[in-house]
Parts: structure tokens; C-alpha cells; sequence
């Protein structure tokens, strides 16, 4: 995670002016969640499925060295090369080691958010090397020198005309915008580099410990190119993407493609279990797998375990109300919408991440979508507890909240205050209404009117009539 | 090999989850199934029918042959896929259908995948043809996933770089989803895996241009199955 | 049968008729409705920002104030969701509150829930004239699982007509704290919240939780449009005066 130049509010305030995010974020996010409802009502008992699911992880997670133990035993044993990177910077030491080794000039990379981590492409770039995003959305803001906004559709921020323009000034010359000229141009370009690259980079949606297999779900086939024609293959895993066995790669790959954008299956679910063997003329001679841990180790043991059980669906992203309105790229970091919000801390720190976790009404949507189950909306109440804890919350809200607990544990002094709640806010309020309120009062009076409070309160009402009426 | 870097990492897990380091741990018995009822008391007959509609959404034909028809469906598809060039997989039902004969019948540019051939001429050649042609191991009823083992003179790049995809499969090898293929996987770890099993279903596709769906993006945009009765 | 009434900050400061109406429909149907003075606010505000500490003081007066009750009855889905959902867990390490905070939890009802589940009301004897839609809140649907109930209810008053609500599902912006803090973002929320129900053409927008009326209706009110807020209460209890 590095440095932003925007700070929060700048981001925020950015995309909220931005008119084709406008237009984008709830068409994408319509799209994808009436597919992901759609195929949980054609299963008609998807709450098995997620408890299963949710299951199969947690599981995963709580004995995570020993499956990626035998992870890696396997690996090796089928002929493959197995590098462990505490940190970001081991991840880019590894792959540039490799790179070098290979004296490779040209890299060609399907989806990797993982690669986006640790910023390999940068790394690749300042060497010297070329490298090519395959993936058609990750190519298009390659071309655009941004970063994915969304998990699975990387480039909604875009529009096909601008598309258009990106793929006409590669092409040299001038294509309409119908996608499929648009790509039918991407589908021969980068053909080209698929045939002429050195090393082929891929992430991992799964590995399976008990085969030393890098499962890849994908709709373009590029994931299965980046995989087959170049002679080296490196993926690059986040530790916890990994299950025990082949049995259990069915409810996860079941419910990720259900989850991300509605699909019973992805077009491509490819098992990659070795490099290539000796009767084989096609398949990479020698195959990588670089395992990453950047901080999820830090997750371990504490209240926020859960959050590694993510598969990466983005089914979050697509029902988050605030991720509607400000898109990907304000939340700031790799990961956005609720998952985001919740991981990006945990991976990088609440000094850079502070106003992450506050960015959500609580509505729950995102866990009630997630397939499985993490309570991502109460892991923001638990961040938002931890940055209080830590002193990180202003001083002035501290007090406020001091002096909440001490009114709503006292009842003579709550009952005051609300008997002197009618005249006390009186100064403000015009015909009953409050349109400009001081301090935080002025975030709500910014947006929307506040009634003046009543002149008589409920309790007051009680005391002289309601109490003595019952039949 | 940096096993400290290994040991390091794996300890460091286990002591972030309090406990001491674990080895070998297998997964339990997960007593929920809730895919049966996706496929419980369906017959077989059924299940195909899934298959071809579930092919036919994603603009897949299936031609339900007996394989004394095979020459004349693949001359349809020559037709439909306008079809001047092939490659095709070295494999036993592909060579018991006479694939060559009527690939060569049908004047079609065709050739074997065969391993101990120039690897980068093969590459090139496959790259260049109109269509390849495999033979799958399962197919998926509620899906219309076809299932590759690939390996040896089945080349992973036949069913991946010509832009048409024709894959033929039996009748009796059409098992209801991915847990009864899973499960195959699983039941063949202890021989050795081939280096690449490909689960595909219908044509490359994308929608990342406006969300706009396109077919053909990197794998093949035009599919076709054969499907082998029980004879 | 007796109750307790939890009337909730907002109601009791701002929207003391949701009370008085919730108090006479219970009546209404012979229940017996009493009110511990020394209840105050179930800490909601405290617990969704974080001040877990503060929010176990507010939790500690409201579980002592409904010691005694049978039941107890809240006009809001976010209060009630907040003692059923997160009073035990915020007591986790403190096992005899934890203990006295479930025994809340297990009494504690929303409105319409106790309509519907306890009383079994299967006759609303009520007419409100009115073309209406109405609100689901988060906290209600997904934390308390509680979406038919109010629909139910509203469907037997004679006269009312219910449009449903497009995208239902999603958050009018209030979020307690967030409609403040994040008000950008809030107010893009409650504008498509807004969008949505004046496509339904509604005169009257229906709820069961003041904090998303307050939101919904401040916005309204200040972008001067006119569709009047209602708690499912009122609406009973106005119609009951046939």
C-alpha cells in the first residue's frame, strides 16, 4: 500500500463529482447484483451454500500452515519452485530474481490483485522489462496508467469512448467504438504478446494443497495463455487463497462465479498442477509460485480472522450503497468497497487508513451478500472500536461520547436534557425547523433539515396524561 | 531451496494463531450437501437435455449423434464454422471416429498434435488454423462444461489459440456438476495429475468495455459440441 | 398482558406523537402499556462509533431500567436490533451482565413484530386514505430479519394504498453518525432514496425508524418537496379514529 496523493476527502469528493462514475457505478453494480440474485434464487437454498462455504474457509484459515505446507511440498514434488514473501518487498525480489535469472525482456500478466500489492509492474518497468496486462479490463487501465476500480471489472470507470481513443493511438489507426472491434483490435494485439513473451505472471483465484495446484476462474482465456505459451509461468498467491482439496474447490469456485457476477461457471476453470511433463510439447518448462503474506499473517489470531476468508467476489462491492456513489479509486488502496475497507487497514495501518473504516452507514448489505459470511459491516464497528481504543478518534467526538455515557447512565440528568432540548436548540430553529446547525450538528444541517425537538417530550407527555390510561 | 525462509513463515502463522505449528491436517467430512437437490432424482436422459440448454444459452449448438453420423455433423460444422483449417487432438475415439478421413474428405488443412514435432512450428501452425478439435473426458449437465485432461498429443493450446472449438464427448461421460468432476480430480491425485485440466463452458468472453458482453476476447468465440450417443 | 414501552432518544426528543400512537394501538388491543422513567438511550450512537465502553454504560441503564418488564415494546427497528443483535456480544467479558442482557434481548420486540408475532393481529380495524410506500430499514430487515411484518399490517388498512419501493434494499444514508460525518456521501444516498420513492408517486412515505424518516424527511423538507413521514404507528392509530 503506498501513498495517495489525494487524502480521503479529496478522493471522495473527486469521484462524487465525477460524471461518468455517475453513470457507471450503478450500472455495473445493477448488472452484477441482479446476476448474483438470480443464481441464488435458482439454488433456492443459498444459506446452505454460504454456510458451507464459510465452513470450508474458516477451516482453511485455522490450519493454514499445515495446508500450505503440504501446498508446497506438492509443488515441489511435481517438479515446481515454491518462494515465500513475508513482505512486499521479498515479492518483488523474488520475481525481478527471476526475471533477471531468465534474462527475460518481456512479462505478459493476467488479473493479479495480489500483483497490484506489491506494485510488481513498476518494478518490472523500472528494469527495463515490458509488460503487458492481458486481462481486456486490466489492459485498458494499463493503457491508462490507473488502477483497477472494481474486482472484477477493473475498467467500469471507463467509457468505450475513451477506450476507443486508447485502442485507436496503440493501433495507429482509427477504430470505431463497437465493442467488438474494440476487441477483436485487443483480441489481436495481445495475441502477439502472448506469443512473443518470456514469463507469463498469473495470480491464483485457488491452490490445492493436496495436488500442488493453482486453480485460475476466468472468462477470456487470457489467464489460460499467460499460463500455457510463455516457458516460465510465476504465480503469485496471497497465502489464503488455498483449499485442502479438489472436493472443496467446488463450493468455493461455486460460489465465487455465482457471487461475482451471477454465472453458474466461469467460461475457464483452469488447474494448473505442474510445469509442463515430459510428453507434453505445450505448458511452461518451468513454473513459480511465489506465496505472499504482506500483512494478512497480522489477521491471524485476532477479531478480524474471518476477513481472510474472502474469495475475492467482489459480490460486496456490488450491493454497497457507498461504494455506488464514490467507486473504487477514493477508497485509495488495491481492495475497495466494504472488503476493502475492512482489509486495507488491517494490511496497512489505521495512520495511512484512518477514515476507511467510518465510510459505511452500516448498512450490512455486504455481509448479507457475502458468500461467505464474513460480517464485514461489524468488522468496520470493530475497526472503528480499535481506532478508538488507540486514541486515533478527535478529541472533541471523545468528549461528546464521554459525556453521552454519562447523560444516558444518569436518568435525572438525561431527563433535563430533554426537557431542555425544545428551548435549548430553540436559537436555532425557525417555524420548528433547524437548517444550520454548529459543529456536528452542521454535517446533518448541510445536507437536510432537523426538526426542532418537540416541545413537549414523550416522557413529559406520560407524566401528565399517558401514564394514567390504561383500560 | 530457502527452507528457513519456509519455516519461518509457517511458524510465524501458527504462533499468530496461538497454537503450536500443525502438520498434515485433512479436512473433516462436510456433512452439508446442498448441491443434491440441483440434480437428485434426475435420470440421465435428463441431465442431457440439461447439458445441450445450458450450452444453448451460451450460444453453443450440441448435435446428439450416433457415430455413424460423425462425418456428416462434422461437415456441418466445417460449414457453419466455414472452416478451412484444423487441429486436432492425438486421441483413441478421435482416431476410432476416422477423424483424419473426413477432415481430409472435407479438404481441410489438418493436422495431428503430436509432441515429437518442432514445438514452435506446432505452436505457430495451431496459432494459424481455423479450429481445433478434442476429445473431453466428462461433461457437466448443469452447466455444459466440457472437461479436458490434457497431456501429451492432447496439446492444452488445441482447445485454446484457434479461434473455433469443436470438442466432442460421449453421452455416458455427462455427470450432473462440478462435484462429480471434482471428485474424479480428487480420486486421480494419488496416480499424478496431467500439468493442466481445463474446465470450459461456451465461448471466451468479456464485459469490460461499458459491461457490454463480447465473445472471442482471448480463447475461442465460436464453440461446438458433439455429443456421442450410448451406442 | 403487560408491556414496557422503550420509546428511544429520537422519538421521545423529536417524535413524541410515534409514542403516544404506539401507546394507544397497544391499548387498543387490551394490552397494558407502562413506561420506566429511567430509561434513556440504548447506545447505538456510542456502539457504531466505536465507543464500546460508553455504549456499555448506556446498555447497563436501559437493562436495569426493563429489569422488571414482561416485555418491552420500541417503536424502532434500529434500537431493538441494537439490545437483540449486540447488547449480549458487548458483554461478552462480563458473564452476569451478558446474562441480563440476553434475558433483555429475548423480551424485547419492535412494533410491528409484536403486532404480528404476539398479538397475532389478523384484523386492523383502521382506514387511512392515503397512496403510500414504505421504508424498509437496514437494521430492521437484515438485523432483525423483519420485512413482511409492517407490509402486513399495512395491507389491512382499509383505503391505504402500497406502492413497493424500487431498490428497497438500499440504505436511505442515515448510519447514525455517518449522515453527519460522511454527509457528501449521505446525501447522494438519500437523493437516490428520494428519486425512488417519487417515482412510486407517494404522498406518504412509511417507516419504522425515526433516524431514516428523519433523513429521508429533513432532505425532503430541504429540497422542498412534500411527501409526508409516517411511522407505521401513526398510521394505525390515525386510522383507528374512524
Amino acid at each position: 500500500m503506498s501513498a495517495h496523493p489525494l487524502i480521503f476527502n479529496e478522493r471522495v469528493d473527486k469521484a462524487l463529482a465525477d460524471p461518468i462514475l455517475k453513470k457507471a457505478l450503478p450500472l455495473t453494480q445493477d448488472r452484477l447484483r441482479g446476476g448474483r440474485i438470480n443464481a441464488a434464487e435458482q439454488l433456492g437454498n443459498v444459506e446452505e451454500w454460504r454456510e458451507l462455504a464459510s465452513q470450508i474457509r474458516s477451516h482453511t484459515i485455522a490450519n493454514l500452515d499445515s495446508y500450505l505446507e503440504e501446498l508446497v511440498t506438492n509443488v515441489r514434488k511435481n517438479g515446481g519452485h515454491v518462494h515465500f514473501a513475508a513482505t512486499s518487498d521479498d515479492a518483488v525480489e523474488i520475481i525481478t530474481g527471476i526475471v533477471k535469472e531468465k534474462n527475460a525482456k518481456s512479462v505478459v500478466k493476467s488479473k493479479s490483485m495480489v500483483s497490484e500489492e506489491v506494485h510488481i509492474n513498476k518494478h518490472l518497468e523500472d528494469m527495463g522489462i515490458k509488460v503487458v496486462e492481458s486481462d481486456l479490463g486490466e489492459y485498458i487501465i494499463q493503457l491508462a496508467n490507473e488502477t483497477p476500480s472494481h474486482l472484477i471489472a477493473p475498467a467500469i470507470h471507463k467509457t468505450r469512448e475513451q477506450v476507443r481513443e486508447m485502442f485507436s493511438k496503440v493501433a495507429g489507426r482509427q477504430l470505431s467504438d463497437e465493442t467488438t472491434e474494440l476487441t477483436a483490435f485487443a483480441r489481436e494485439k495481445l495475441r502477439q504478446e502472448f506469443l512473443q513473451a518470456d514469463i507469463g505472471i498469473s495470480g491464483c483465484n485457488f491452490a490445492v494443497a493436496e495436488s500442488g495446484s493453482v486453480v485460475l476462474v476466468s472468462n477470456e482465456g487470457n489467464a489460460r495463455l499467460t499460463t500455457t505459451v510463455p516457458k516460465v509461468h510465476i504465480a503469485m498467491m496471497g497465502m489464503e487463497r488455498i483449499v485442502p482439496t479438489w472436493n472443496e474447490l467446488d463450493m468455493v469456485v461455486s460460489m465465487l462465479t455465482r457471487s461475482a457476477t451471477g454465472q453458474k461457471i466461469s467460461v475457464y476453470v483452469t488447474g494448473i498442477n505442474s510445469p509442463r511433463q515430459s510428453e507434453d510439447s505445450d505448458g511452461p518448462e518451468e513454473f513459480h509460485l511465489v506465496i505472499l503474506d504482506n500483512g494478512r499473517s497480522n489477521i491471524l489470531g485476532t477479531a478480524y480472522q474471518e476477513a481472510l476468508n474472502c474469495i475475492r467476489c467482489g459480490a460486496c462491492l456490488n450491493v454497497c450503497p457507498v461504494y455506488r456513489h464514490i467507486g473504487g479509486h477514493a477508497y485509495g488502496g488495491v481492495y475497495s468497497g466494504p472488503i476493502g475497507a475492512v482489509l486495507t487497514p488491517l494490511l496497512g495501518g489505521y495512520e495511512e487508513w484512518l477514515e476507511l473504516p467510518y465510510a459505511s452507514s452500516l448498512c450490512g448489505a455486504c455481509s448479507e451478500a457475502c458468500p461467505v459470511k464474513i460480517p464485514l459491516h461489524d468488522l468496520l464497528i470493530e475497526h472503528r472500536k480499535d481506532e478508538v481504543e488507540m486514541g486515533l478518534t478527535p478529541f472533541s467526538e471523545k468528549m461528546a461520547f464521554k459525556g453521552f455515557s454519562f447523560a444516558t447512565s444518569h436518568p435525572s440528568v438525561y431527563e433535563t436534557a430533554v426537557k431542555l432540548a425544545h428551548s435549548g436548540m430553540g436559537f436555532l430553529a425557525k417555524d420548528g425547523v433547524i437548517s444550520k446547525g454548529p459543529g456536528m450538528l452542521g454535517g446533518w444541517t448541510d445536507v437536510r433539515d432537523l426538526p426542532q425537538p418537540a416541545k413537549q417530550s414523550f416522557r413529559e407527555w406520560w407524566k401528565k396524561e399517558g401514564k394514567g390510561r390504561n383500560q | 531451496m530457502d527452507l528457513k525462509k519456509q519455516e519461518d513463515f509457517l511458524n510465524h502463522i501458527a504462533s499468530k494463531l496461538g497454537r503450536p505449528r500443525k502438520s498434515g491436517v485433512k479436512p473433516p467430512i462436510w456433512e452439508s450437501q446442498p448441491y443434491l437437490h440441483l440434480y437428485e432424482g434426475k435420470s440421465h436422459e435428463e441431465m442431457i437435455e440439461d447439458f445441450i440448454a445450458n450450452l444453448g444459452q451460451l450460444n453453443t449448438k450440441v448435435d446428439r449423434i450416433s457415430r455413424h453420423q460423425f462425418a456428416a455433423s462434422l461437415g456441418n460444422v466445417i460449414q457453419d464454422f466455414e472452416v478451412r483449417s484444423a487441429v486436432y487432438w492425438d486421441d483413441a475415439t478421435l482416431h476410432a471416429l476416422q477423424l483424419s478421413d473426413v477432415l481430409e474428405k472435407n479438404q481441410i488443412d489438418a493436422f495431428r498434435w503430436d509432441p515429437k514435432e518442432n514445438e514452435e512450428e506446432m505452436k505457430q501452425r495451431t496459432a494459424n488454423v481455423d479450429l481445433g478439435i478434442v476429445y473431453a473426458d466428462l461433461g457437466l449437465a448443469e452447466t455444459g462444461t466440457v472437461v479436458l485432461f490434457n497431456g501429451g498429443g492432447r496439446g492444452r493450446l488445441v482447445s485454446l489459440l484457434p479461434p473455433k472449438f469443436l470438442c466432442i464427448l460421449s453421452e455416458r461421460d455427462i455427470v450432473p456438476r462440478l462435484t462429480q468432476a471434482v471428485q474424479k480430480v480428487h480420486d486421480r491425485v494419488s496416480e499424478g495429475l496431467p500439468a493442466c485440466i481445463n474446465f470450459i463452458t461456451g465461448p471466451s468472453r468479456t464485459g469490460d468495455i461499458e459491461m457490454d458482453l463480447a465473445f472471442g476476447v482471448h480463447g475461442p468465440g465460436k464453440v461446438h459440441i458433439i455429443l456421442l450417443r450410448d451406442e | 398482558m403487560k408491556v414496557s414501552l422503550f420509546i428511544t432518544c429520537l422519538a421521545d426528543v423529536f417524535y413524541p406523537k410515534v409514542g403516544m400512537n404506539v401507546v394507544e394501538v397497544l391499548r387498543s388491543y387490551g394490552v397494558e402499556v407502562d413506561f420506566p422513567q429511567d430509561q434513556t438511550c440504548c447506545g447505538q450512537p456510542a456502539f457504531n462509533s466505536g465507543y464500546h465502553k460508553e455504549a456499555r454504560e448506556s446498555a447497563r441503564q436501559l437493562i436495569k431500567a426493563f429489569a422488571d418488564s414482561p416485555m418491552v415494546v420500541t417503536p424502532s427497528g434500529s434500537c431493538a436490533s441494537m439490545i437483540r443483535h449486540y447488547y449480549p456480544d458487548l458483554f461478552k467479558d462480563e458473564p452476569e451482565w451478558k446474562e441480563k442482557a440476553i434475558e433483555l434481548a429475548d423480551k424485547t420486540y419492535e412494533f410491528s413484530e409484536f403486532l404480528v408475532h404476539v398479538l397475532k393481529v389478523e384484523d386492523i380495524e383502521a382506514k387511512f386514505p392515503a397512496h403510500a410506500t414504505y421504508h424498509h430499514s437496514c437494521h430492521m430487515s437484515r438485523g432483525l430479519g423483519l420485512k413482511g411484518e409492517p407490509i402486513k399490517l399495512l395491507g389491512q388498512v382499509e383505503d391505504l394504498e402500497m406502492e413497493d419501493l424500487p431498490y428497497c434494499n438500499d440504505c436511505c444514508g442515515f448510519g447514525g453518525t455517518f449522515a453527519a460525518k460522511m454527509s457528501d456521501i449521505s446525501e447522494k444516498m438519500v437523493d437516490e432514496k428520494i428519486k425512488n420513492i417519487e417515482s412510486t408517486g407517494a404522498d406518504v412515505l412509511i417507516g419504522s425508524d425515526m433516524g431514516c424518516l428523519m433523513n429521508i424527511g429533513g432532505r425532503l423538507r430541504r429540497l422542498g418537496k412534500e411527501v409526508r413521514m409516517m411511522h407505521v404507528a401513526e398510521v394505525l392509530a390515525e386510522g383507528g379514529q374512524k
